[in-house]
């Protein structure tokens, strides 16, 4: 890697930070807990473990791509990546909201409240995500460029 | 068959992932429309660049043209200027044969008085 390359990198990196911390802590967490489901199976959350094998390992995998998918979203700029993986991250939670509101996850009304609440507040950031898009890219376009000026003065 | 939890979990799976699908989908397509919008760009550049090189190509024969028009000018009248001189010749190369002529005359008149004279 270049050293103008691991500057650019280093960069970005700093900037997702700033921007989008609790996205990125989100993603990070998501993607460390599927790796851990995947690899070891028996710490699946209780509800999860109602599913047959294969179904956990789809609920695991849904956690991490989403995970990857949002983190290289932010990363890279990229609003569609980002939503993409926040669907996958809110179809993840919702349905361990809904497997702990049913019979099978035990009527468990607090956990289930508390899934239901991320996969609501990762539905909202989707839909902030899809509404402030163009605004946003301007934002980081118009900073960088005030930045680039500066630079050049 | 799918049923109980596992029902409830793919069905809402497949939701989240057919909307994420769409995600990519349109990101796709918004990387086509922005390649096909600098591909026009780039054409529309190329023919602006056509277009000056037709101007550019144009106004040269147009400074060609002039500069013709102007050699022809001068060549007409560098003509005329020979004509007339020509012309100055001619009446000058005349005026030394009567002159020649008168000479003639004259010394031969010279020779027939000094003969007389002897």
């Amino acid at each position: 890697m270049t050293e103008a390359r691991r500057i650019i990198l280093w960069r970005l990196v700093k900037r997702a930070f700033y921007l989008e911390s609790i996205e990125v802590m989100f993603a990070v967490l998501c993607i460390l807990s599927a790796l851990t489901i995947i690899l070891f199976p028996a710490s699946a959350p209780v509800a999860v473990t109602v599913l047959p094998y294969w179904a956990q390992n789809l609920w695991a995998s849904f956690l991490g791509i989403g995970g990857i998918l949002n983190a290289v979203g932010i990363l890279s700029g990229n609003v569609y990546l980002r939503r993409a993986g926040l669907f996958l991250l809110c179809g993840a939670s919702s349905c361990l909201a809904l497997l702990l509101f049913s019979p099978w996850g035990g009527f468990r009304i607090f956990g289930g409240l508390t899934y239901a609440c991320a996969a609501f507040c990762v539905g909202t950031r989707i839909r902030l995500l899809g509404k402030t898009k163009d605004a946003l890219h301007l934002l980081i376009w118009a900073e960088e460029a005030e930045q680039n000026r500066k630079r050049r003065k | 068959m799918l049923e109980g939890p596992t029902l409830i979990a793919f069905a809402s799976l497949l939701v989240t992932a057919i909307l994420a699908a769409t995600q990519i989908i349109s990101w796709i397509k918004d990387q086509r429309s922005k390649r096909m919008a600098e591909m026009m760009r780039e054409a529309g550049a190329e023919e602006q660049r056509d277009s000056i090189a037709v101007a550019t190509s144009e106004r040269a024969v147009l400074i060609v043209e002039r500069a013709l028009v102007k050699v022809e000018a001068e060549a007409v009248l560098a003509r005329k200027e020979a004509d007339e001189l020509r012309v100055t010749v001619k009446v000058l190369e005349r005026t030394v044969r009567e002159q020649q002529r008168q000479i003639d005359d004259l010394t031969a008149r010279l020779a027939v008085a000094e003969r007389n004279s002897q």
